[in-house]
């Protein structure tokens, strides 16, 4: 099971209408982005892992892509460690500045600010690995690119938007099966290999699947303009989606769940490392 | 008389950057109502002629398409491949590429959906196309949990849910085990029984095509190299080798036993004809 497939279950979230569910998600995402108390982001967090658990999606699957998204964020943090912040301010580990006779060089050392800021970088993203697949593992294709329509988005593009997710599973199945040719001809690198020599093997993953992803881009562009894709902008659904009650509430709840976030985030000092160190 | 729908005039085709042409001087006319083979081995121009049906070829690949190919009046080059869908459906030859949304439900509703045709007469259509292809039982299932065959009589589904007046099938069964061919080849037969269309195949499957089609068209490296009945064309012993076609294998029985001096009197195609024909010549050396 991918992060990015749906999941068939019977959750209030997989009968939300899927514009409560678009909406909830530009604007909670733009929350994530504009709160900076990691005290706040990680209320966040806790929020979104309840709506996850209560949606009953598969916790494996997140944290596959997690530990994807974790061991990036961590060079990302080593990063905000040396270059975070300014040299005036900035609260520097064990004294480790290079010192002010070296000129431009003596803003670098590791800060305490630059380790918070990556931890709540590392977070946000945490945080969005949550918030999206959400919707995209409730809501079925149809139901997104309605959503989408219905929110004024022209319709190839709201089909288009909504294809490619859902091909990424299809891609992911490829390349099991390119690693499956591989290994039945004794290429192992990737099960045995050091990361080195998995790096250094890439080309051999990535160069079938794009030349497998062209060709079937090719024929699925074929059998949709064969049953008539796109030959009139607007279109008609067997599927319909009407706002219920239910739906205005869940929205409801979106909006004052971002709003008291931000308020928290005005009113919670937004640095620990300013609030412990100064 | 017969109502000509598909009239290919002089038509010569040249992908980009190929070396020969894909198509010379096709002249064709494929009436209403008729069901027509086309064979021929890899890269004789199946395909080609398949798609320029549907306009695919030249809309979508581009290249240089002389002549003119008309369908139903509509000439293809004039038209987008989306304005002959509800005129022309196709089914492709991999079962994978050509299904992409997440039933079986709304992917026969999909063609139906962009023709603008109203929700209620789509559901209509969806439960009529679906018992045909014998889907019913998997309407809300994802086409991915479909076995090849299965997949396949889906794809035909989600033409039919357009009511084309033309169905092309670009070597449907290539990918799928005998159950899944048979499969495929029983909803034609249905189809063939049912419904008033006009059905373009392109196969390597001589058994099926001499108990279906009403003509064999067989292209040989882009020409027309014959275009008659199955039992003409597959009697042609010359003509088989020089395409490189498998006739059906109790027509090679007949030839091996005619080369052998044993003349069974025809040239069967059909397993019964062949029976039929054992058993005259059996009876005729009994009282010898």
């Amino acid at each position: 099971m991918g992060l990015v497939d749906y999941q068939p279950e019977s959750s209030y979230l997989h009968t939300m209408d899927p514009r409560v569910k678009i909406i909830a998600l530009l604007y909670l995402s733009v929350v994530v982005f504009v709160v900076r108390s990691i005290f706040v982001v990680l209320v966040m967090c806790g929020v979104f892992s309840v709506l996850w658990s209560s949606a009953k999606l598969s916790w494996k699957s997140w944290w596959d892509f997690a530990k994807v998204v974790l061991s990036i964020m961590s060079l990302i943090v080593v990063l905000q460690l040396f270059f975070y912040g300014e040299n005036s301010k900035a609260h520097f580990m064990f004294g480790l500045q290079l010192s002010d006779n070296v000129g431009i060089l003596s803003n670098y050392g590791p800060k305490w600010e630059g380790l918070e800021f990556g931890i709540l970088l590392t977070i946000r993203f945490l945080s969005l690995i949550l918030l999206m697949p959400m919707v995209i593992k409730t809501t079925t294709v149809n139901q997104m690119s309605l959503g989408m329509v219905r929110l004024g988005l022209p319709y190839k593009v709201a089909y288009m938007t909504t294809t490619s997710l859902n091909i990424i599973p299809t891609f992911q199945e490829e390349i099991r099966t390119i690693m499956d040719a591989q290994k039945l001809r004794g290429m192992t690198v990737f099960e045995e290999g050091k990361k080195w020599e998995k790096f250094k093997s890439y080309p051999a993953l990535v160069v079938p699947m794009i030349i497998g992803a062209m060709r079937r881009a090719q024929q699925m562009g074929v059998a949709m303009d064969t049953r008539a894709f796109g030959c009139s902008k607007d279109r008609t659904y067997i599927e319909t989606i009407h706002m219920k009650r239910s739906d205005w509430l869940y929205l409801a709840a979106a909006i004052l769940i971002g709003a008291v976030l931000i308020i928290g985030n005005s009113v919670i000092p937004q640095s620990v490392v300013t609030m412990i160190l100064d | 008389m017969s109502e000509t729908v598909i009239r290919f005039e002089n038509v010569h085709y040249h992908y980009p950057r190929a070396k020969r042409w894909a198509l010379s001087k096709i002249h064709l006319e494929i009436e209403k109502g008729a069901f027509i083979a086309v064979m021929g081995e890899n890269g004789a121009g199946k395909t080609t002629l398949c798609q320029c049906i549907n306009g695919t070829v030249p809309n979508y690949h581009e290249g240089v398409l002389k002549g003119k190919v008309e369908v139903l009046g509509y000439d293809t080059q004039a038209c987008k491949t989306t304005d002959l869908a509800d005129k022309v459906g196709m089914v492709l030859d991999d079962p994978e590429a050509q299904l992409f949304t997440t039933s079986v439900r709304n992917e026969v509703a999909f063609g139906a959906e962009n023709l603008r045709v109203p929700a209620d007469e789509i559901l209509k259509r969806i439960d009529w196309a679906l018992d045909i292809v014998g889907l019913s039982e998997y309407i809300d299932q994802p086409p991915t949990a479909l076995s090849g065959g299965q997949k396949q009589r889906l794809a035909i589904a989600t033409n039919l849910a357009m009511t084309p007046s033309v169905l092309v099938l670009d070597e449907p069964t290539s990918q799928l085990d005998p159950v899944g061919t048979r499969d495929v080849f029983e909803v034609i037969r249905e189809l063939r029984e049912t419904e008033d269309m006009t059905i373009v195949i392109a196969t390597h499957k001589s058994e099926e095509i001499a108990e279906f089609a009403d003509k064999v068209l067989v292209l040989n490296n882009g020409r027309i190299a014959a275009f008659d009945e199955p039992h003409i064309v597959f009697n042609d012993a010359e003509l088989m080798k020089r395409c490189n076609i498998r006739p059906p294998q109790v027509s090679e029985l007949a030839s091996y036993l005619f080369d052998r001096g044993q003349d069974i009197g025809s040239r069967p195609v059909l397993v019964e004809d062949a029976y039929a024909a054992v058993i005259r010549w059996y009876a005729g050396r009994e009282r010898v």
